[in-house]
């Protein structure tokens, strides 16, 4: 402790960072695999320096949002500036940015990596290489940072970390023998992962003296100071005051304040140097005119040429979202505004649906971005929501030539003139123990896959490669994955293109009616066994209504499956006393409150949640 | 000349509490009765609606005919000190065999009582065993001849359907057995099992038979209405069936909306368009009743401007709230604290009740009621639910009238609460 205390003592004589040469500014990222510890060890450096005291540490100090800290994960890229007095004496400033850790949010890791210099690569001790160490890794060797190992969990039973880093050596080739051995959640050996960011991860390169040239890597949107965009600055210096150009956008705007990143709070400063990595505003209403990727520079001083920026995210996974209360269309349209804001990689577009009305149709980065996307709008913005069925991008192509994207099943051109279809396909690899390699491959064939590979990186222990329908792993691959591998296999995937497909769009009718919102793609060799699935689950959620109620699945007009809801025979009140009348009344009103929930469908009364538990993710394929 | 009143009596005491039961009733010692009866008598002496005319009476409980003669009469005198009782007035009693013998039942009826509805349930024994009842079959039976030759010229026997257990034929045998004693009015309706009753318990821990499924409870439903329209028992409501002439006048009270006060612990009322209820505690109702507190409350509303400050300190809000609303609308004094629950029904509520409570009729409600009562078109108000529920089958419309189909009486509720 003796450090931190010397540490912080610096901060409050008001060491000054700016002053701190660009020799000794370290501008790195965490990657690891999910749960492997990523957060808990940028907690303790945070701790550790100084930043904050022990006590005011919250947990997780860089998962800001709600839901990250409740799931433990982190969605938005974050960063911090910590002051780092180092053993040979001198004061060092690392700008720690945090990067998500799901599959989902590589598009985010990949911009995070883009402002670093160098990577921690964080391994658990008790289960080594996993998918996304492996995929995060690589991610951060493309953008040539300088990656070293940390080994996390040591002081775990089961921890076997000259294993992993054997593991480490052989599967990853770089060096690890002197991976620091720490526990993060016990705050073992933090101070050696500091020093071996003073030690291994390089000073940024860059000409101070040069013009402006930074990177956006993130932005945000405050509603008092507008977009607040994130940079990391090459060349050149980025001050208070000055008149910066966008160089993609081409929009000039007046700087209005520059700073750095304290943990979870904003820090204002004069300027940015070379090296650096902070923020600044210069009152920008709309956070499209500061593109992440696209390169600041000074107006009328402008570098030579811009960064190599970087592409943006593409929405893989599309749902409709709809109002409970259809009067709240208005509220939900609101919340998406406000939400793309700060999450530019949601995509959104209006659409209406016979059963549940105006509602809009929304592209997601993945299953995980879209469950969270709909918390934080339930939460943050105080709605219900119904979503319809996830799905992907399929291209159609017509017999006339033309060849039409379509997100919505609703859109999808009659057959007749439909003269194949493509689906996205990704590239999975799948890390799991040699015991089971069986369920997991058998999952895969279940799931439409096509085998390409086993690679063992040690006896016990396998990379399966597989092509995967995208829409296979979007309902709950990632779910049947850990139960039929006990939790231990991990999964990482990258989209890899479209390929011819035979495929058709199951219909859900509801006495007779066909119900938009439960219509989906799915492979003809599938569409049975989908349907009838659907209709016994419709038949569990629709209420007895006062006729039989017919539920049928089709394809193409073809009733493939069928359910039915008988009619109930009996609702009535055989004795009414006088004095019960309020009594009886209270139990109409009741039911005449679970009347409204219930949806139209034609003439039938659907309940909401009916439709919720029906789509509900995840257990589709159980 | 304003509607005439019904009022409703409540007795809440028992020989034994059924096993089904989830009354305002329970078996109690002889100072316990005699403390309420006098608490009782209290309420009447001061009620609101003094001197109004009333045309039915029911005494309902409970057990009332547990009451000996001379306490039925010292009720009957302070009702009729009270109000205007109409010399035609139809004046029931509830009744349980095995509570009142030849001797009791001339004195009741010699007391007023014209309308006698005796609680048989069934004719089975092994049936009414499980219901918990102090009587057999053959108890009933006498209890009804005696009725009979004790004057009663009007008698309503009530059977239930849908027991655990119960066979098709096995109703079916009560109720020939029912019609057979010849009554002019029988009551027919499903149990339904009551949380916090013995009989949900035992039959939720899997102690007994099973209940009919409902489509052999519709079978039940359906034949009885048939059987007993061969026996010149026409469906009036729901659930109630008599020979012409002979419907239960008080209940269609209730049914179409008219007024009546309820007196005695936890009774309801129904007064210019205010619904209240009686406390349902007792230690709450014997401390409001009682003939000093009558009395200093009535000596109290004299004094111009002195309203019962000192009882009104001591009552919690929403009771003084129930109070000022009666007081307001009834214009006449009331035992303060003594009620609960007032709720001033809007005119929107008085529709709608005047819709679901109406349906229940056999006959339904009729459109030219409905616009001389609210002075608008039923269909102006409910056009949109009726034309719905007319299409689906569930109501019919003819000849000015509103019904429930058939199938739209079983599954009643379902219509009835679109208009609540």
């Amino acid at each position: 402790m003796a450090d931190t205390s010397q540490n912080m003592q610096l901060n409050r004589a008001g060491s000054d960072p700016e002053n701190i040469p660009r020799e000794r500014i370290r501008n790195f990222c965490i990657v690891a695999h999910i749960d492997h510890g990523k957060s808990t060890l940028a907690d303790r450096m945070i701790e550790k320096t100084g930043v904050l005291t022990a006590r005011e540490m919250q947990d997780q100090v860089l998962d800001n949002i709600d839901v990250e800290r409740e799931r433990g994960i982190t969605i938005k890229s974050q960063a911090v500036r910590l002051i780092y007095n180092a053993r040979d004496g001198q004061e060092y400033m690392l700008n720690l940015i945090d990067t998500p850790g799901h599959v989902d949010f590589n598009y985010e890791v990949n911009r995070s990596l883009a402002a670093c210099d160098g990577a921690i690569l964080v391994v658990d001790a008790t289960q080594g290489i996993q998918a996304q160490t492996l995929a995060n890794c690589y991610l951060a060797m493309e953008h040539d940072l300088e990656v070293f190992p940390v080994i996390n969990k040591i002081d775990l039973p089961s921890a076997q970390p000259e294993k992993v880093k054997q593991e480490i050596e052989d599967v990853i080739g770089i060096e690890a023998a002197d991976a620091p051995e720490i526990s993060a959640k016990a705050g073992i050996g933090i101070e050696d992962v500091l020093e071996a960011v003073v030690a291994k991860i390089p000073a940024p390169s860059g000409d101070p003296n040069a013009p402006l040239k930074s990177l956006i890597f993130d932005s945000l949107y405050d509603s008092y100071r507008g977009v607040i965009v994130f940079v990391r600055v090459r060349d050149g210096v980025l001050r208070k005051g000055m008149r910066v150009r966008f160089m993609a956008s081409g929009a000039e705007e007046e700087v209005v304040e520059v700073g750095y990143f304290g943990p979870g709070r904003f820090i204002p400063c004069d300027e940015l140097s070379a090296g650096m990595v902070g923020y600044f505003t210069a009152s920008i209403k709309n956070i499209r005119d500061a593109r992440v990727g696209d390169t600041v520079t000074e107006a009328g001083r402008e570098c030579d040429a811009p960064l190599p920026g970087y592409k943006k995210a593409q929405p893989m996974v599309f749902a409709g979202l709809y109002p409970q209360d259809t009067s709240k269309y208005p509220d939900l349209k609101d919340a998406l505004e406000k939400f793309q804001l700060s999450d530019a990689s949601l995509s959104y577009e209006p659409e209406t649906s016979l059963a549940l009305g105006f509602g809009f149709r929304c592209g997601f980065l993945g299953l995980l971005h879209m469950e969270v996307v709909l918390e934080r709008l339930e939460r943050e913005y105080d709605l219900d929501i119904i979503s319809t069925a996830p799905g992907v991008i399929y291209k159609v192509y017509k017999n006339d030539g033309e060849m039409v994207e379509v997100t919505n099943p609703a859109n999808l051109p009659d057959p007749s003139v439909i003269e194949h279809m493509e689906e996205p396909i990704v590239s999975a690899e799948i890390m799991v123990t040699s015991d089971y390699i069986g369920p997991i491959m058998q999952l895969c064939q279940e799931r439409r896959g096509v085998y390409i590979s086993t690679e063992y990186i040690e006896p016990t222990r396998a990379v399966l490669h597989y092509e995967l329908p995208l829409n296979e792993i979007i309902y709950d691959f990632f779910d049947a994955l850990k139960s039929r591998s006990k939790g231990y296999a991990s999964f990482d995937y990258e989209l890899k293109g479209y390929v011819p497909s035979k495929l058709a769009k199951l219909d859900i009718l509801v006495n007779k009616e066909p119900v938009d919102a439960l219509s989906f793609i799915v492979p003809e060799a599938n569409a049975y066994e989908r349907g009838s699935k659907m209709c016994e689950k419709l038949k569990g959620e629709i209420p007895r209504q006062n006729f039989e109620v017919p539920i049928q699945a089709a394809v193409g007009g073809r009733i493939i499956a069928r359910s039915t809801v008988k009619a109930y025979r009996k609702d009535v009140l055989a004795k009414c006393y006088g004095g019960d009348v309020s009594r009886k009344k209270k139990l109409l009103e009741k039911q005449k409150e679970g009347k409204k929930r219930m949806q139209m469908v034609g003439n039938v009364e659907i309940p909401k949640e009916a439709f919720m538990n029906v789509l509900k993710l995840g257990d589709d394929n159980a | 000349m304003p509607e005439p009143l019904s009022l409703y009596l409540h007795y809440p005491f028992c020989a034994k509490k059924c096993e089904y039961c989830d009354f305002l009733s329970w078996p109690a010692g002889d100072t316990a009765r005699q403390a309420y009866l006098d608490a009782l008598g209290c309420e009447i002496a001061h009620s609101g609606m003094e001197q109004a005319a009333v045309d039915t009476i029911f005494i309902g409980g409970g057990t009332p005919s547990l009451m000996m003669p001379k306490e039925l009469d010292h009720l009957m005198f302070l009702l009729a000190s009270r109000f205007a009782i109409q010399s035609d007035a139809e004046i029931t009693m509830e009744c349980n065999p095995g509570t009142a013998d030849y001797d009791k039942l001339s004195a009741f009826r010699s007391l007023g009582i014209n309308r006698l509805s005796i609680g048989v349930q069934s004719f089975r024994d092994d049936e009414l065993r499980l219901l918990g009842r102090i009587h057999t079959a053959a108890e009933a039976r006498e209890c009804y001849e005696a009725a009979r030759r004790a004057g009663f010229a009007n008698i309503n026997l009530d059977l239930m359907s849908a027991l655990p257990g119960q066979s098709f034929d096995d109703y079916m045998y009560s109720l020939r057995a029912a019609a057979d004693l010849d009554p002019e009015h029988i009551s027919a309706y499903s149990l339904i099992l009551e949380d916090g009753t013995p009989l949900k318990a035992h039959y939720e821990a899997g102690r007994l038979a099973k209940v009919p499924e409902d489509e052999e409870d519709r079978r039940m439903y359906h034949e009885t209405k048939a059987y007993l329209a061969g026996r010149g028992y026409e469906k009036y409501e729901i659930s109630n069936y008599a020979k012409p002439g002979f419907s239960c006048r008080h209940n269609l009270g209730y049914w179409s909306g008219h007024d009546y006060l309820g007196l005695g612990l936890g009774a309801a009322s129904l007064v210019r368009g205010v619904r209240f209820r009686v406390t349902e505690k007792l230690p709450e109702y014997l401390a409001c009743c009682q003939e000093d507190t009558g009395a200093a409350h009535a000596a109290s509303l004299s004094e111009e401007g002195k309203s019962a400050a000192s009882s009104d300190e001591v009552l919690p809000d929403e009771v003084r709230e129930t109070d000022d609303l009666l007081t307001a609308v009834m214009k006449t004094p009331f035992l303060p604290g003594l009620h609960r629950d007032a709720e001033l029904l809007s005119k929107e509520d008085q529709m709608g009740e005047f819709m679901w409570l109406g349906l229940r009729k056999t006959k339904g409600v009729s459109e030219e009621d409905f616009r001389n009562r609210f002075g608008i078109s039923i269909d102006a108000v409910f056009g949109k639910i009726l034309k719905r529920h007319v299409s689906n089958g569930l109501l019919i419309r003819e000849g000015g009238r509103i019904y429930l189909s058939e199938y739209g009486t079983d599954i009643s509720n379902f219509v009835m609460c679109d208009f609540v």
